[in-house]
């Protein structure tokens, strides 16, 4: 199906982070913050010590960067079907998003808590913009155009936000290299 | 209802198309989060996760044992949310050899060959679940029902009276029950370890006689690995060509393709699916299926070819031994004029008819052998109980599928239209039937051509 798409390299993705500027010491670069952007699968999680981790598929992703060299990444769910996952990053429970892209390029954050905050209308704008990208890719990569639509497709009303401060961040691109904090 | 009733509807959302979320904590509760590009399903209450790298998730695993997945139906895109319970690793058997191929076939098919590779199958308890409530697409149609297709299929090989008539059937059952085009019947040679074709479906060149060994392709995973095998995306590592050929020259072995006859196959297949015809824990043979679209084949597919492969796998069992209690004839006749050069070759008992290879193997040894009790006395009428208690031949332990190999030899004379045939002459008897005159040669032990006497 992706032939024509190259697939990233996490190997790739660790020599680009050292070379590029990260203005303050930033935990992410420019590049990265565009792609969390750019409109991919973000998958979710939220953890605790003892019991099972519960996972989701999320809309996507905002990068807030509301002080020199502070980021803040806010992720975005349906807010009814994921009521437990929700209710453990309220409880104080880890959280963990990976954002993965058409070729594989995939980036973990990582906080040991996040916070609950509404969604405003700019982001649910900002969410159509993500998720019609998205849907395109799936497309390219040979998802018929209703599926593809069924699996993106979301509430304005209904969507949540966790907002955290990525303390970690990990190259997930499968191959050599994949897991390798970006530090 | 339980879990482990509902997981088995769930099996769409296992198939590989749609990637997984899957996350572990750490003993500090850090959670871990990353799409899986596989869970398989075992069966009920049963997952496997694909390991293929020493990452955080495999740490996770290993320390707190716990797991959330997260799979998606591939055809109507609803969720199902599991929570896990690890148990142990496979790294061999039918699990792990299952996921391995259709691994290599999402890797082909998403880029990623080379990269995706099963280290191990994660064997995982579902200790819950629930549907994600969300949007969806409707269930597409349900389509006949595997379970009656396999039936009539079943019925349709009851009739067979050798297994040369029992692959007709079941090419043709499936082909009329299951709508499958492509398929090829292949006996097993549990001495050799390798599989032989004795019939084939839906392909210019029938390749009756071609050969692989266990392990090799996605026939000989099925055959290694005693379980059905399905990909549901192909991938090149799992054609035959280039397995066979890479196989042989990874071994050092000298590939001889003037030896070979050509595995038959689509070129490009979308979708292949393996079952191995079982009986009891005796491997008979493997039928291989396959398909020039994607994500051709189902887990109901699968179903059904699975009981018909074991039903198979019976059935040639119970023909062989009706063969082996059939009484020995007598000596009889001569026949055909012309001459034609029959040389073979002690080292692999492969024949060759003038230039052309013929067989090899087993098979080429009781032609070689029938050949020569020709050549010495005259015979042309034999009976199966001389040849599967003929010393000469070195039939692997009880002989078994010694009528398999009679009816492959017999099929491969019939489709190269050899001056030589054998042919049945009642129960228990062969003929051979001369239409030229053979002079034997062994051609591996200098020139020791013999003239036959002139048959009649």
């Amino acid at each position: 199906m992706t032939d024509a798409i190259p697939p990233a390299r996490a190997d790739d993705e660790i020599a680009a982070f050292r070379m590029a500027g990260r203005p303050g010491g930033a935990p992410l670069t420019a590049d990265i913050a565009a792609f969390l952007e750019a409109g991919q699968t973000v998958a979710l999680a939220a953890g605790g010590r003892g019991d099972y981790p519960v996972c989701a598929m999320g809309i996507g992703c905002r990068v807030l960067c509301p002080a020199p060299g502070t980021l803040l990444i806010r992720v975005y769910l349906a807010a009814a079907a994921n009521a437990a996952l929700l209710a453990r990053v309220r409880a104080g429970g880890s959280v963990g998003a990976t954002l993965t892209g058409v070729d594989h390029r995939s980036i973990q954050l990582k906080a040991a808590h996040g916070r609950l905050v509404p969604t405003g209308a700019e982001e649910i704008a900002l969410l159509h913009r993500q998720v019609a990208a998205h849907r395109d890719w799936l497309e390219i990569v040979g998802f018929p155009r209703d599926f593809a639509e069924t699996l993106t497709c979301f509430a304005d009303d209904d969507v949540a936000c966790i907002e955290f401060l990525p303390e970690r961040v990990y190259v997930q691109t499968p191959g050599p290299g994949a897991g390798s904090r970006l530090e | 209802m339980s879990a482990a009733i509902d997981l088995e509807r769930l099996r769409p959302s296992m198939e590989g198309v749609v990637a997984a979320v899957l996350a572990t904590c750490d003993a500090e509760g850090q959670v871990n989060v990353s799409l899986i590009s596989q869970v398989h399903y075992v069966g009920p209450g049963l997952i496997a996760l694909s390991y293929q790298f020493f990452n955080k998730t495999r740490r996770n695993l290993l320390e707190t044992r716990r797991a959330a997945v997260t799979v998606i139906d591939c055809a109507t895109a609803e969720r199902y949310r599991l929570s896990l319970d690890y148990l142990e690793t496979d790294t061999e058997g039918p699990v792990f050899e299952a996921m391995r191929a259709r691994l290599a076939g999402i890797a082909s098919h998403t880029g990623m060959a080379g990269v995706f590779r099963l280290q191990g199958a994660d064997l995982c308890r579902v200790s819950a679940m629930e549907q994600v409530p969300g949007p969806a697409l409707p269930s597409p149609p349900a389509g006949p029902s595997r379970l009656a297709a396999a039936r009539r299929v079943a019925e349709r090989l009851r009739g067979a009276a050798d297994p040369g008539a029992l692959a007709d059937a079941a090419l043709a059952g499936i082909a009329e029950e299951l709508g499958i085009t492509h398929a090829i019947f292949l006996a097993a040679d549990a001495g050799e370890r390798r599989l032989f074709t004795l019939a084939s479906l839906g392909h210019a060149e029938t390749g009756i006689g071609s050969e692989i060994a266990y392990g090799e392709g996605l026939a000989g995973a099925a055959a290694q690995s005693f379980a059905p095998v399905r990909i549901t995306m192909m991938t090149a590592e799992y054609r035959y060509g280039a397995a066979v050929a890479g196989t042989a020259r990874s071994l050092g072995l000298d590939w001889d393709r003037a030896r070979t006859i050509p595995f038959p196959g689509l070129a490009m297949p979308g979708s292949q699916m393996a079952v191995p015809l079982r009986f009891g824990d005796r491997l008979c043979g493997v039928l291989l299926v396959e398909s020039p679209e994607i994500l051709r084949f189902s887990h109901e597919d699968e179903d059904a070819l699975a009981l018909i492969g074991d039903q198979i796998g019976a059935l040639m069992v119970a023909l062989d031994a009706d063969r082996a209690g059939e009484e020995p004839g007598e000596p009889a006749a001569k026949d055909g004029p012309a001459c034609i050069a029959i040389r073979h070759f002690d080292r692999d008992d492969s024949v060759f008819i003038g230039h052309d290879y013929l067989i090899k193997g087993v098979a080429g040894a009781i032609f070689w052998r029938l050949l020569q009790e020709h050549a010495a006395s005259g015979r042309t009428e034999f009976t199966t109980r001389e040849l599967r208690l003929d010393p000469a031949l070195r039939l692997p332990g009880n002989a078994e599928n010694f009528d398999t190999r009679l009816i492959l030899l017999m099929r491969r004379l019939e489709e190269r239209a050899a001056p030589v045939r054998l042919l049945r002459a009642g129960r228990g008897r062969l003929r051979l039937a001369l239409s030229a005159h053979p002079v034997l040669s062994e051609a591996d032990a200098g020139s020791s051509a013999r003239a036959v006497p002139d048959p009649a």
